[in-house]
């Protein structure tokens, strides 16, 4: 029965392939001659057929034939959406994919073993590296990512927003997904947290922008990016709070002769720089420049004050 | 036993390869394609022998050869070509790709996986840079120790920085799982300290090490029945018992987002009054300071000081020489 089944379906897709035009249901019975001869039976059997071509991800296509009126449906395999390019892979290279797919897990996404069949062979390697990614929101990833592919503009309700944005890149960090892209209302590149997206819809017109020569992703570095004069910060830390100084906030740490950390960086957000020392506590301190510890401890003096006449 | 779909899945990827390859032996195919051995010779034999397209003669119907273990296949044109991968498909190769180069090194010795990744970004229309995989804690010596402590099954020595209490400990753990919750992961233990399963926040271990010593399997057991199908409760910092009050600039509103609240009211000199459980003394502390000047606590449970903000800063303003 299963191998029946094989056969038909391969027929059918045989036939769809070789088709110059769409066919009916009627003409790919004709031609496979495998199907029911009663019409109830060959409509569920043909209906179930097209459905395990689709789940396949096979680009099957219905356009309406005949005369207006009276027209009915016919099937279609666009054969430049059906054929793989030739990657022209080399056993190398579909090696190193196979230890990929076998040393990172993908939470919420599917197994890569028909991709890898396609490609030309799935191995369950040996692997040295074991790591999650999260794909939580994998539908709008999907979605991003074709778009991205195809150059497609997507719009979008982010922050109470709608938004039409031209997909640059995508890019996990921190376990979230970013979209960067330029946002046509604002004129600009921006980035959105893939998970906060609503309402996403991708264009129908393919190639409708043109990537620019360079772009990067989002900086996660609140403090590298703002409009207070730039300034390089010298951060004295504590050697117990190198390690989750440079885990933590994705700083490097150069080590002293004492063995306590040095971190140097540019800030242009003094803030935001302000806010991330505090968490430190009294594990660290600002030595550099004068004008972020003043005010450093400026807020510092100013709460203790307030907090004082709060208590008076 | 494959389903009639996954039979033909396998067949029409193992086509196009086949002819490229000019023919292979069963048992490559079988073990390249997933194929169990008796199950390809009759899909090879019995179905695909007989599929070619209408009006199904002879001389367009695939041409099967199977001879002393050996494969060659002709007058498949149509299938001389794989089915195009799915966006999932290419986006899960891609992320999965783009993570090993960030753990092993891009640059180093892996040309051939950014060259795989270069072609299969090209054949979608995208570029592989359009995929950018950080795999932060992940590309750390903690993390490499942690997991290989999991998959060796032996015991570890860390230390932690609980950030709630600003304090390290040295615990001697048993580690079960790393986990994934929002934006970090975490590894499920059983820690010896105290005796009992712990969630510690990888980014928060500064040191680790494998000890000569086995987990228990009696861990590992109660752990799978217990908690393996359960998210991870982050809820394990705070304690019911622990509230504050607070009156805050409407500026600070953020923070209503980011923790937990109990109640947030609006009054009438546009403040906010924010009523929420607190982890710790230092935990209250650390947020107060992060907020606008003019910030009170207005109510507070006994074993919640009231001056928590002002007692860290006093601690921070010592160290810049000030406060004498």
């Amino acid at each position: 029965m299963a191998t029946e089944k094989l056969e038909r379906i391969l027929k059918l897709l045989t036939e769809l392939l070789n088709a110059s035009t769409p066919k009916t249901a009627d003409e790919l019975r004709n031609k496979i001659n495998m199907y029911p001869d009663n019409l109830v039976a060959f409509r569920k059997q043909f209906s179930r057929d097209k459905a395990s071509l689709k789940e396949m991800g096979v680009p099957l296509e219905v356009v309406p034939v005949g005369p207006s009126g009276n027209s009915a449906e016919a099937y279609y395999v666009d054969n430049n959406k059906y054929y793989l390019p030739d990657l022209n892979l080399s056993e190398e290279e579909l090696a190193q994919l196979n230890y990929a797919a076998n040393s990172v897990h993908l939470l919420g996404a599917i197994t890569e073993e028909e991709a890898l069949r396609k490609l030309g062979g799935y191995s369950g390697s040996q692997h040295d590296y074991e790591a999650t990614v999260s794909l939580a929101n994998l539908e709008t990833l999907n979605t991003l990512f074709e778009a991205l592919s195809q150059r497609k503009q997507v719009t979008m309700i982010y922050s109470s927003k709608r938004r039409t944005v031209q997909p640059y890149l995508l890019q996990f960090k921190g376990e979230h997904w970013y979209l960067t892209g330029n946002e046509i209302e604002a004129g600009s590149t921006k980035s959105y947290r893939t998970d906060r997206i609503q309402e996403l819809q991708t264009g129908e017109n393919v190639d409708e922008y043109s990537l620019p020569r360079s772009f990067t992703g989002a900086d996660f570095n609140y403090f590298s990016y703002g409009d207070d004069v730039p300034v390089t910060a010298k951060l004295l830390i504590d050697r117990t709070h190198i390690k989750w100084v440079e885990q933590n906030l994705d700083i490097p740490v150069s080590v002293n002769s004492d063995g306590n950390g040095i971190a140097e960086f540019l800030v242009r957000n003094h803030d935001s720089f302000i806010n991330r020392v505090l968490l430190l506590l009294h594990h660290a301190e600002i030595l550099e420049p004068d004008l972020l510890r003043d005010k450093f401890i400026n807020r510092l003096q100013h709460l203790q004050k307030s907090h004082e006449d709060n208590n008076a | 036993m494959l389903k009639a779909t996954e039979r033909l899945e396998r067949l029409i990827s193992m086509v196009p390869w086949l002819i490229a390859n000019n023919g292979a032996t069963i048992e490559e195919l079988g073990k390249r394609f997933q194929y169990p051995r008796e199950t390809l010779i009759n899909d090879l034999t019995k179905v695909l022998f007989f599929v070619g397209p209408h009006p199904h003669t002879p001389d367009n119907l695939i041409e099967v050869n199977v001879q002393e273990e050996e494969v060659w296949i002709s007058q498949a044109n149509y299938l001389s070509r794989p089915l195009n991968l799915t966006h999932t498909e290419a986006f899960s190769l891609l992320v999965k790709g783009k993570m090993l180069l960030g753990l092993i090194g891009e640059g180093t010795n892996n040309s051939s996986l950014e060259t795989a990744l270069d072609k299969l970004a090209t054949a979608l229309g995208a570029e592989k840079d359009q995929i950018i995989v950080d795999p932060g804690i992940r590309d750390s010596e903690i993390y490499e120790i942690t997991n290989e402590s999991i998959v060796t099954r032996r015991k570890m020595v860390i230390t932690y920085y609980s950030f709630n209490e600003d304090y390290y400990s040295e615990r001697k753990i048993q580690p079960l799982s790393i986990e994934i919750n929002d934006r970090y992961l975490y590894l499920r233990a059983y820690c010896e300290k105290v005796n009992d399963y712990r969630t510690f926040r990888l980014d928060r271990i500064t040191h680790a090490e494998i000890i000569n010593e086995d987990i228990e399997q009696e861990f590992l057991h109660s752990f799978d029945n217990e908690t393996s199908d359960k998210p991870i409760d982050l809820e394990f910092q705070f304690s019911e018992d622990s509230i504050a009050t607070l009156i805050i600039q409407k500026s600070d509103s953020w923070i209503v987002s980011k923790y937990s609240t109990i109640s947030v009211k609006e009054r009438k000199d546009n403040m906010l009054e924010i009523t929420l459980p607190v982890a710790s003394n230092t935990w209250l502390g650390r947020l107060l300071l992060q907020l606008e000047p003019g910030t009170r606590v207005i109510e507070n449970s006994p074993n919640i000081d009231i001056d928590a903000g002002m007692e860290l800063a006093k601690q921070i303003l010592d160290r810049y020489g000030l406060n004498d």
